[in-house]
């Protein structure tokens, strides 16, 4: 015998993976790692469960490891597509705290998979009527609210002015522009403030289709992207500053991967951009914002903020997690206090499950108040409209809500006047 | 449409002809033979009718999801309900239904095993953990918690050690296990064993609802108090109706659980750095250390062991292979192909014996711990295995896991996607050296197999001294390569060993072959009287000892 | 009919009907009904027992199984007209396995000759508290009595066993279960698939559910260097939240806590001293002492106690107690006790707690530590309500696993010539067993009187008892009575 014998795998994806919906679903293997916190990362029992739809739904059929199951029993043909079968896969958040979880042990992207399924919903025939609704409103007005294109700039106020020939180009997204508006003054008076020539896309700015993507709308996603992408090509800006994490990925990740058109432009998240500017000493704090808040880190902003590859030593990428608490630590009079589940490992804020399942969304966010109510803080802080907007609705008063923009603003001096270009009056 | 329809239908045909060679998924319900539809109907109105519409489910993929064990290789199969009791009045009703109406219940907890699946039609599964999952009671002072089946080891552990305590350690499922199940059904094995025994050492009173439907409080929990601080009697002890090796719930459901919990010098909350996957735990110095020492050779590893227990130092103890070391260190398949196959670079450290120590009394005492176990160490050839980059990292991502809490033992399975157990021994250390060394007969059995078996053998087996040395428990798996034609060679390695124990008479591999026929009979008889209606995750036990048998008469026919 | 001359024709030599030998099987020390037993037997083996058991069957005789030469608590006398089963000359140390720290023993084998045995390896069994030396070490561990070393690490000490069953099979416990292994190793508990775990079952049966005709226990390192402490306290609450600081801290071997009574009791008894010895002694004791024993390990041992003495000053100091080497300025007093703290009482000395008025009675039950005052308080009520001596009381409280949970017990004496102060102890004994037992103490060894105020309360696990006695003695001819059963 000799001192080793080595037996291989014979199927190579064993030891370099390789993304296909009949691996992932195959290799799961039970663990259960997908439902709970990372075992070193539990702090208490109350905030130890890591998937909202399982939290809400009990069955395992709403957990990761349910829709594995489901994936192989579809892609077996031991299962067949219903409608009831096609709700239970949408009453997720697609947060990707189990596609975390899962990494931490495996080499699979589960996350994957469930969007892959929701596609093969989608192909088949299967529309559940209020995804519906706004994926004929994104067809129709670019947006998903059923606003129309002409009211998407109507926030910009009377004294923020766009530059012609500005490189950075100001991304409200569809959220921050229809629902959360407030985030979006707050924003662009920030970066007038410190004197920074930006420009906005108006009403020829559509949807960044993350919203079609995550319901399984390849195509139009792909469509929406693409329009936005060449607008901005044509637009000549070397940078893209968005307020929505979810645009943010929509540019940097699922652009790459799946537009036919490349972006000529350098995309940021605002956070991100602050950074910068602090960096390169343009944003100082001057007001005291006495406030105790926690940091609510968005999931887009956070672990889906990377695209993944195996052995990668983080999920998501870490200045995400550490830039927005370095950010808000510099504000006087701020203090930041953790909640149990942060950084990579979030507990979602109820995400997009909205169009469908409000009951969800709303249970989910109020799960994720009740921790931040737990540090003892009076307000929650994220850096995303969709967040925010969920948590405004599930808060009813009981805990203020902002935007990290918002904060910014109210540590910084009145703005600035500087010379006048132009005022963005909408279409 | 139509040209969705044909996109889909190209991709869901492509992805059946993968799966193929890797999966054999569960059929509909309906297709099992003996099932009812007209008994289904009268099931699902009786468990409506306690339970409500809300936690009862029929769905097929709701079902689907409960189908599969660790492996989605054999026996998958789909209860016919899944039903989510939130009360011990809940789980005692649907047991009285199972027994009027004659169907099977099996109680899941993580259902990581492939014990607690459907066998066949008029299966319900009850999901305990999803209303069932509070942390009762933790009595700080007196060093004990009542859980539910929902609660996870790491949510005991993260709740004890606000108090300065810490539970038995989770087993290499991780820390992810549902406590009660993981107990009851697999006696969790862990390095801390070498302190604290097994699971079923560190089960105080219980609740269990029998398959009758009676309720069973055992321990001071039987009493009308009601207080679980201690698990024996009145009279004889009725934990050992269940506690012994893998019970299943087959004679009993519990549904609360006092568990031991043990004195931790250490942070309130654990000291974990760093992003997932990387994550670190740096244990304060001066009250944990981690040795990772290496033995000229595995007799002088037990031998070691021995003294070591005999000396009474030490907190958690374990010899691991360097499959196991790989397997639960490295970050993705890939570096462990490369780290474990290609340079080999874990086998250097073979045999590997991991010690913590922990300063349970005081910094002196961890002193004195470390210059004993130096000192023994030392004189059985041992050595400390030289700290570079990889080691360095491994004793805080890795080697720490196996003192307090268990998170990443699902690696192991990642590298082909299933593994599967073929021998187990319990005893003193020295019959677990003479089985588990890499020159066993048993282990020169399983070297035979690779390839087409995924490893680098030989090695020796991994060792999990218990109770300062007065036994030890030892398991060795191998790793298929999960398609159901390479996991039957892993099944073959396992029938060869359980025909050749019988051939030479040998029954330390597989222990329970040998177990006689007075044992099994007198566990059938109580299992019919507790259980006449069979009820309670049938078939278990009875069909361990048909697939003994059924090894047993082949030879004697052969013979 | 059953002639018992058939049965005496079956069994043979082994079978004993001498008027004066089964009338001292009638009654012990424990004031239980006398009841002659029809036959006493004696077998010598394993299979002899097995003999019997399968005669007692055929003709329907109760069984009564009795291992020490000595009984306190009225486990061996009959409750029906039985034969009793004196397993004493069973008494052959099976094995020693120094290795894995594992001896095997048969029922007869007493304290004093296991610990003396042991000795010679360096070994001890974990005995209870000053056993009387012919007690059954058998016994002592299927009855599950308490060690006197609360370490987690030594808990349950009892591996496995070897049953005859009320059928006549001979069964094993854990992987002593496997002929091949021919009996040499254990493990407390069975490989797969053996769901469940017998050593359970019969601890605390009390020889209802089968005779158990050998034991595998743990056997540990017998300290050769030692530290003994007097820790004195004037109240209970003080000394049980020292004992759980330094259990908590993993501190020391035995560790135990007696009361002035106790402690002037088993002083007296040792040194050989009179009644008026132990009537002063017992004035300027301690009201309560917890007595612990620092040990050293296998190596190093005095650097071993030299951080568990630091450890244990340092308690001193916050809870402000003083361990001491002695109490009351008794010369050698820590020898003394570390003497006898790991064998039995001496055989040439009466045995301590007959040493007082000439018998007692203990109530003893599990408790954890924090409710060992209220229950003391509740016993020193009754024994005003039933004039029995408050300071007559001998109080013993042994912590289990680190603290987690006690053995507490109290030591009720008086003459037995006295039938009026019988009675008292007897009804005070009754009354007191009873409050106790609302009051959550739980009496996990239901002896005698207290079967049926235990069992009366806790009626799903008498029901599960009674199904698994009906599986293994559906004839009912083990031990019947015991445990209501």
């Amino acid at each position: 015998m000799s001192d080793f014998m080595v037996g291989l795998p014979t199927n190579s994806r064993w030891m370099e993976y390789r993304y296909s919906l009949p691996w992932v679903v195959q290799a799961c293997s039970r663990c259960t790692n997908c439902k709970h916190l990372h075992g070193w990362r539990v702090k208490s029992h109350r905030f130890s469960t890591i998937c909202p739809s399982l939290d809400y739904y009990l069955f395992d059929s709403h957990s990761c490891q349910g829709r594995m199951d489901i994936g192989l029993a579809l892609a077996s043909g031991k299962l067949k597509l219903t409608n009831r079968l096609v709700e239970s896969l949408y009453q997720c958040t697609l947060c990707g705290a189990c596609d975390v979880m899962c990494k931490t042990q495996n080499d699979m992207e589960p996350l994957k998979v469930l969007i892959e399924l929701r596609e093969i919903c989608v192909l088949a025939g299967f529309e559940l009527p209020e995804h519906k609704a706004f994926i004929d409103s994104i067809n129709k007005y670019g947006n998903p609210f059923g606003q129309p294109p002409e009211k998407r700039y109507i926030w910009m106020p009377k004294d923020v002015y766009q530059v012609q020939s500005a490189e950075i180009l100001y991304f409200a997204g569809c959220t921050t522009s229809y629902l959360r508006r407030e985030i979006a003054r707050a924003t662009v008076k920030i970066m007038q403030n410190v004197g920074i020539k930006f420009k906005v896309l108006g009403s020829n700015e559509f949807c960044c289709g993350k919203p079609a993507y995550k319901q399984g709308y390849i195509q139009i996603a792909k469509k929406m992207i693409e329009h936005n992408i060449k607008a901005i090509n044509n637009m000549g800006v070397k940078l893209v500053v968005t307020s929505c994490p979810g645009c943010y990925t929509s540019f940097s990740i699922f652009a790459d991967e799946y537009s036919k058109v490349k972006r000529k432009f350098e995309v940021l998240h605002f956070s991100q951009f602050v950074d910068q500017l602090m960096d390169e000493g343009k944003i100082t704090f001057e007001k005291n914002v006495e406030l105790k808040a926690t940091y609510h880190d968005p999931c887009e902003l956070g672990r889906l903020s990377k695209a993944w590859r195996p052995g990668d030593d983080i999920l998501g990428d870490p200045k995400n997690y550490e830039t927005p608490r370095k950010i808000l630590n510099r504000i006087p009079g701020l203090q930041l206090v953790e909640m149990e589940r942060i950084k990579e490992y979030s507990y979602c804020c109820g995400s997009d499950a909205g169009w469908a399942f409000p009951d969800f969304v709303l249970r989910t966010s109020i799960h994720r108040l009740e921790e931040a109510k737990s540090t003892g803080a009076e307000a929650i802080i994220t850096w995303c409209p969709t967040c925010a907007n969920n948590f405004l609705h599930a808060s009813r008063g009981q805990i203020k809500i902002y935007d990290a923009a918002q904060i910014i603003q109210m540590a910084m001096e009145e703005m600035k006047k500087y010379e006048q270009e132009f005022r963005f009056i909408g279409k | 449409m139509s040209k969705n329809s044909d996109l889909l239908e190209n991709r869901l045909k492509k992805y059946a002809e993968e799966l193929s060679s890797l999966s054999i998924p569960a059929e509909p319900v309906e297709s099992y033979e003996g099932y009812d539809q007209e008994k289904h109907e009268t099931i699902k109105r009786g468990l409506i009718s306690i339970l409500g519409e809300k936690y009862v489910s029929d769905d097929p993929w709701v079902t689907q999801a409960y189908s599969r064990d660790y492996s989605t290789i054999f026996n998958q199969m789909r209860p016919e309900f899944v039903v989510l009791p939130g009360s011990v009045e809940d789980v005692q009703a649907v047991v009285r239904l199972a027994n009027r109406l004659k169907f099977a219940v099996i109680p899941v907890g993580t259902s990581l095993s492939a014990t607690c699946k459907a066998k066949g039609p008029n299966t319900v599964i009850l999901d305990l953990a999803k209303r069932m999952n509070r942390i009762l009671l933790l009595d700080a002072k007196n060093m004990y918690a009542v859980v539910e089946p929902g609660v996870t080891y790491a949510q005991l552990h993260a709740e004890a050690i606000k108090v300065g305590l810490t539970h038995h350690g989770a087993p290499s499922s991780g820390s992810q296990s549902k406590v009660i199940a993981n107990v009851i059904g697999m006696a969790a094995v862990n390095a801390k064993g070498y302190r604290y025994g097994i699971g079923p050492d560190n089960i105080l009173g219980l609740e269990v609802v029998l398959p009758n439907g009676d309720i069973l409080w055992i321990g001071s929990a039987a009493m009308p108090e009601n207080r679980y601080f201690w698990g024996e009697g009145p009279g004889p002890d009725l934990r050992g109706l269940i506690t012994g090796k893998g019970s299943y719930g087959s004679m009993g459901i519990v549904t609360k659980m006092a568990y031991k919990l043990h004195p931790w010098p250490g942070p309130s909350t654990w000291p974990a750095e760093g992003c997932l996957p990387h994550i670190k735990t740096k244990l304060p110095h001066d009250l944990h250390r981690c040795y990772m020492f290496k033995f000229p050779s595995y007799r002088r590893l037990v031998d070691a062991l021995y003294e070591i227990g005999r000396c009474e130092v030490g907190y958690a103890i374990h010899s691991i292979t360097p499959h196991q070391a790989a397997g639960w260190y490295c970050r993705s398949n890939k570096q462990f192909f490369q780290l474990y196959f290609g340079e080999k670079y874990f086998h250097k450290w073979a045999p590997l014996l991991l010690v913590h120590i922990v300063a349970l009394t005081s910094r002196k005492q961890l002193e004195y711990e470390e210059k004993v176990l130096k000192q023994v160490v030392k004189e059985y050839g041992g050595e400390e295995i030289p700290r570079d980059d990889i080691v360095n990292d491994f004793i805080e991502t890795t080697a720490v896991e196996w003192g307090y809490a268990d998170v990443h033992g699902c690696r192991t399975m990642r590298y082909t996607g299933t593994y599967a157990p073929i021998m187990g021994t319990m005893g003193p250390l020295d019959l677990i050296y003479d089985v588990g060394r890499k020159d066993s007969w048993q282990l020169q059995v399983r070297d035979r197999y690779h390839p087409p078996l995924v490893d680098v053998v030989p090695y020796d087996a991994i060792i999990w001294p218990m109770e300062f040395c007065h036994w030890a428990n030892q398991e060795q798996s191998v790793f298929p390569e999960k398609a159901p034609e390479k996991f039957k060679v892993a099944m073959d390695v396992r029938s060869h060993i359980m025909r050749e124990s019988i051939k030479r008479n040998d029954p330390n591999a597989v222990q329970g072959m040998f177990i006689s026929e007075v044992t099994q009979n007198l566990i059938i008889r109580i299992k019919n009287a507790f259980d006449p209606s069979q009820i309670s995750n049938p078939p278990i036990p009875m069909d361990f000892f048909r697939e003994y048998s059924k090894f047993k008469k082949e030879l004697e026919d052969r013979n | 009919m059953t002639s018992l001359s058939d049965v005496k024709k079956e069994l043979g030599d082994i079978v004993i009907d001498d008027p004066k030998i089964l009338e001292e099987y009638s009654k012990d020390y424990s004031l239980s009904q006398a009841r002659k037993p029809i036959f006493v037997l004696r077998p010598s083996n394993e299979d002899e027992v097995c003999k019997i058991i399968k005669t007692a069957n055929k003709y329907l005789i109760p069984i009564v199984p009795r291992s020490s030469r000595i009984g306190f608590y009225g486990a061996s006398i009959p409750s029906e007209s039985a034969m009793v089963l004196d397993l004493s000359l069973m008494d052959k140390i099976l094995d020693i396995d120094e290795k894995n720290r594992i001896a095997r023993i048969e029922p007869g084998v007493t304290w004093e000759k296991l610990q003396k045995e042991l000795e010679r390896y360096d070994l001890m069994a974990l005995n209870p508290l000053l056993p009387h030396p012919l007690k059954s070490a058998l016994t002592s561990h299927l009855e599950r009595e308490p060690h006197l070393i609360p370490r987690q690490e030594y808990k349950e000490p009892l591996y496995s066993v070897g049953v005859i069953l009320p059928t006549g099979e001979k069964l094993r416990t854990g992987i002593a279960d496997i002929p091949q292994y021919q009996e040499k190793f254990h493990t407390p508990h069975p490989p797969r698939p053996v769901t469940m775990n017998f050593r359970r079952l019969f601890q605390g049966a009390q020889g209802t559910l089968g005779v158990v005709t050998w034991a595998a226990i743990k056997i540990e390192y017998l300290p050769r260097v030692n530290r003994l402490y007097f820790i004195p306290f004037t109240n209970l609450q003080d000394a049980i939240e020292a004992t759980y600081k330094i259990l908590r801290k993993v501190i020391g071997n035995e560790c135990f806590i007696l009361n002035s009574f106790n402690m002037a009791l088993i002083i007296r008894s040792l040194m050989g001293k009179p009644i008026e010895y132990f009537e002063e002694l017992r004035k300027i004791l301690p009201a309560f002492t917890l007595i612990l024993c620092l040990s050293g390990g296998r190596r190093l041992p005095e650097e071993k106690i030299e951080y568990e003495e630091e450890a244990l000053m340092n308690i001193a100091a916050d809870l402000g107690f003083e361990p001491l080497p002695t109490l009351c300025g008794i010369s050698g007093l820590d020898k003394l006790f570390l003497s006898v703290l790991r064998k039995p009482w001496p055989p040439d000395k009466t045995y301590w707690k007959l040493n007082y008025k000439g018998l007692f009675k203990d109530i003893f039950f599990i408790t954890t530590l924090d409710r060992t005052p209220m229950y003391t308080t509740l016993m020193y009520e009754m024994a005003v309500k039933h004039k029995y001596p408050v300071e007559d009381i001998g109080i013993y409280i042994q912590p289990l696993e680190q603290g987690r949970a006690c053995h507490c017990e109290y030591g009720l004496h008086f003459n037995p010539d006295k039938p009026e102060e019988v009675e008292m102890v007897n009804n005070f004994f009754r009354k007191a067993s009873e409050i106790l037992i609302l009051n959550g103490a739980f009496f996990s060894r239901p002896y005698g009187e207290w079967s049926s105020m235990v069992f009366n309360r806790c009626a799903s696990y008498f029901m599960a008892l009674k199904k698994l006695k009906e599986v293994f003695d559906p004839n009912r001819i083990m031990n019947p009575g015991k445990l209501c059963l």
